[in-house]
């Protein structure tokens, strides 16, 4: 072979080499570029092709009062948004949606113009209408589902359940302290499609970040309504600026019913003209503030209750130790205390059913403001009661350190301090409760999405405050606040015995730093049964118009709620009534007592055993039930022979006799009217 | 007579296999359609609730029964059961 020909042969054997590493390049290159260059692309791409993704919308939890009715549910609802850039008949597109959107074309054609990738024209409308905007299938045009907060009530509860941000956020309220538990998060369900793009299996939705919960609150939604509304009537006929009201169950802490008026309804739809950050669907903060823990106010003379409480606990005076009144005015270092009514010697007793300034002073020159504070710091004035909001205010309670005689003796009738309804309601209903000192709380239970119970919230004590004897003796002293002789007859409730103090205190006008003579604080604050607590009232009045006086604007808000909720709770009526008729009977029977204004304490069972304090008389059993008659009756160790069924309307021998001459008594039931 | 049966077996095998597959892909379909429906009843009892929800609520029904001609029980109408 020739030196030429085996060149020619090598030189053909490189060119196919070249050949191949360059095709081998290519292949590599190519596959370089797939594998490793375009892979997020065409791996999209790809999944793209066989895969779908539903976004599903973040999902809330829902509020439910203690039986385990709505109060707030989130619901899907779905969204119009527009990616102007793809439209290009903008004009045309604005006027069709302006048709099914409720909205004026030339406002959509504004969202259209902008230079925008994705704007949302309208947010959480109901299914039905993106449906009809869907069929028109317009260009550019697109929707996404999200969840909407429906409130079943309207108004019950508004200021407490708070408000939820569009985002899904809780802003005010227990939405927004219990956020963590009821916000969820935005999920995504995978699909695998078919060529025709029908989905033919679904991934399980994934593991949430974060659960939701359920909350099922203390609040009784019929007792809240009762108590909004009976709240709305007292305002409105006071012409008052606003006004709370707070029902509690003294025995655990539970709130029933926690109002404010005016009513605030978080679902109203209101489209703001512009974005406002003081302003929520036409509310001002005014109207979502929730006041009962929120605000605070010179208690004025309520605060007498808690003095003589504080007093009878320390020892220092019965209800019974006699004080001089003064006839209406005391001086206390230059200034002159003054009483309503002029008042000669008054029980310690009588100072807080009559609401005498002067004798509250004089109680607590006996007890000593050091004494008074620590009393008023255990009641836990000054301090927040810890219940589960946000924004609960403190109050404020003056250190005796420096304080002059004028405002230790302020403070003993409720001025110079300030206290929130919700740290004056706890007090009382430390009271109520034997002298247990109790936590509020708005949440009962947490449960999981499908109503399981994960978390239970039960009754705190916080501390004892005074000792079971005290607190009976200061209930019992508290009863005849709300009779003829007190200050509070509007607040009595037939059938029921009633517990309370009335407050009527000058608010400080901002303007010139002195007590106004035109703006009050006007309330009651009380328990019913007294014997037997089941509810503290608390009704607030602010700055009522004409009368103004606790006894006359607020006490009939808590004869309202409290009636009604006494029977919603099926509490028995009480004895009460038969006891109030037997007193006036004895009188008719011996004309000659006459009324001194003095309070007697006299053991409750005797009370409830029907026997008149001036003797032992047939008490009257019109009314009450068989059960009611047969119990009262077997105290009284004399034979009863009953007829028919129903409520007591007849007895023989008439009530009012002495029992020294009745052996046996006949009585006559019918069913009710 | 022997690959006449292993003929038939493997028609046979190749014939589920293609039926269970075609099943598997419409039991897929199936599956996607119920948990479709599912969400969307879910979602309409949450509405229906919230609907019976606003019914009952102290309001509404306080406006039902004052149109019926209903009053406030007085206290001494009402009786308690034990």
């Amino acid at each position: 072979m020739k030196v030429n020909e085996k060149k020619w042969i090598r030189f053909r054997i490189y060119i196919v080499a070249v050949f191949f590493l360059f095709a081998l390049s290519t292949v590599l290159s190519r596959a370089v570029q797939l594998q490793i260059i375009d892979k997020e692309r065409l791996q999209k791409m790809a999944r793209d092709g066989y895969r779908k993704v539903v976004p599903l919308p973040p999902k809330r939890g829902s509020i439910m009062d203690r039986d385990g009715h709505e109060l707030a549910v989130s619901l899907e609802v779905g969204s119009v948004y527009a990616e102007p850039r793809r439209i290009e008949d903008k004009v045309g597109t604005a006027r069709q949606l302006a048709l099914h959107l409720d909205m004026p074309a030339g406002n959509i054609l504004k969202l259209l113009k902008k230079d925008r990738g994705f704007v949302y024209i309208k947010r959480k409308i109901p299914s039905d209408k993106i449906e009809n905007i869907s069929q028109l299938r317009l260009q550019g045009i697109g929707f996404t589902k999200e969840t909407k907060r429906f409130f079943p009530g309207k108004e019950i509860a508004g200021q407490l359940l708070g408000i939820v941000g569009d985002e899904n956020q809780g802003l005010e309220g227990l939405e927004k302290r219990y956020d963590d538990l009821l916000r969820g998060e935005a999920q995504v369900l995978v699909q695998m499609k078919d060529a025709v793009g029908r989905p033919f299996l679904t991934s399980k939705p994934p593991e949430e970040k974060r659960d939701t919960h359920n909350l099922i609150l203390t609040i009784d939604k019929d007792t809240q309504y009762k108590a909004e509304q009976a709240l709305e009537k007292a305002v409105t006929k006071a012409k008052a600026k606003s006004g709370q009201c707070l029902v509690m169950n003294p025995e655990t802490g539970e709130i029933l019913a926690m109002a404010t008026a005016q009513g605030f309804n978080p679902a109203t739809e209101t489209i703001a003209p512009a974005f406002n950050p003081n302003i929520f669907r036409g509310y001002k903060p005014d109207a979502w503030r929730n006041r009962v823990i929120a605000d605070t106010f010179e208690p004025g003379s309520i605060i007498k209750a808690f003095l003589l409480a504080a007093a009878i606990d320390a020892h220092v005076v019965t209800p019974n130790t006699k004080f001089n009144c003064e006839n209406g005015e005391y001086r206390v270092a230059n200034r002159i205390i003054p009483d309503t009514k002029k008042y000669g010697i008054l029980t310690a007793a009588d100072i807080v059913v009559v609401s005498s300034n002067i004798g509250a002073v004089k109680i607590g020159n006996e007890l000593g403001y050091e004494n008074f504070y620590e009393y008023m710091c255990k009641f836990g004035f000054g301090q927040r009661t810890g219940i589960d909001l946000i924004g609960e205010r403190d109050g404020l309670i003056k250190n005796p350190e420096g304080l002059g005689p004028v405002e230790r003796a302020n403070a003993y009738f409720g001025h110079g301090m300030t206290t929130s309804s919700i740290q004056l309601a706890t007090a009382m209903a430390a009271i109520a409760n034997g002298g247990r000192l109790m936590k509020p709380y708005l949440v009962k239970a947490v449960t999981d999405e499908a109503g399981k119970i994960i978390k239970e919230y039960h009754p705190q004590v916080v501390r004892r405050v005074l000792s079971p004897d005290t607190a009976k003796t200061v209930s019992r002293v508290l009863e005849d606040v709300a009779t003829e002789r007190g200050t509070a007859r509007h607040a009595a409730i037939d059938g029921y015995r009633v517990a309370g103090k009335t407050s009527t205190a000058q608010k400080v006008d901002p303007e010139t730093g002195r007590y106004s003579k035109r703006n009050y604080v006007s309330m009651f604050t009380g328990f019913v049964p007294a014997n037997r607590p089941k509810l503290v009232i608390l009704a607030m009045i602010d700055e009522p118009r004409g009368g103004y006086y606790g006894g006359v604007v607020a006490a009939p808000v808590f004869k309202d709620v409290g009636q009604w909720a006494l029977a919603n709770l099926r509490v028995q009526p009480q004895l009460i009534l038969a006891e109030n008729d037997t007193v006036s009977n004895s009188k008719k029977v011996s004309p000659g007592k006459k009324k001194e204004p003095v309070t007697e304490f006299k053991d409750v069972k005797e009370a409830d055993a029907g026997k008149n304090r001036d003797g032992d008389i047939l008490p009257d059993f019109r009314g009450l039930t068989m059960r009611e008659v047969l119990k009262n009756i077997s105290a009284l160790g004399i034979n009863i022979t009953f007829e028919g069924s129903g409520r007591a309307y007849e007895q023989e021998p008439e009530p009012g006799v002495s029992l020294d001459n009745v052996t046996s008594v006949k009585v006559s039931f019918r069913p009710p009217a | 007579m022997l690959i006449v049966f292993l003929l038939i077996l493997f028609m046979s095998s190749s014939i589920g296999y293609v039926w269970s597959n075609y099943e598997g892909t419409q039991i897929g379909f199936d599956l996607s359609r119920l948990q479709d429906d599912e969400r969307a009843l879910l979602e309409l009892n949450k509405k229906l609730k919230v609907e019976l929800a606003t019914l009952k609520s102290p309001r509404n029904l306080e406006a039902a029964a004052r149109s019926l001609g209903l009053k406030d029980a007085a206290p001494e109408q009402i009786v308690f059961l034990p």
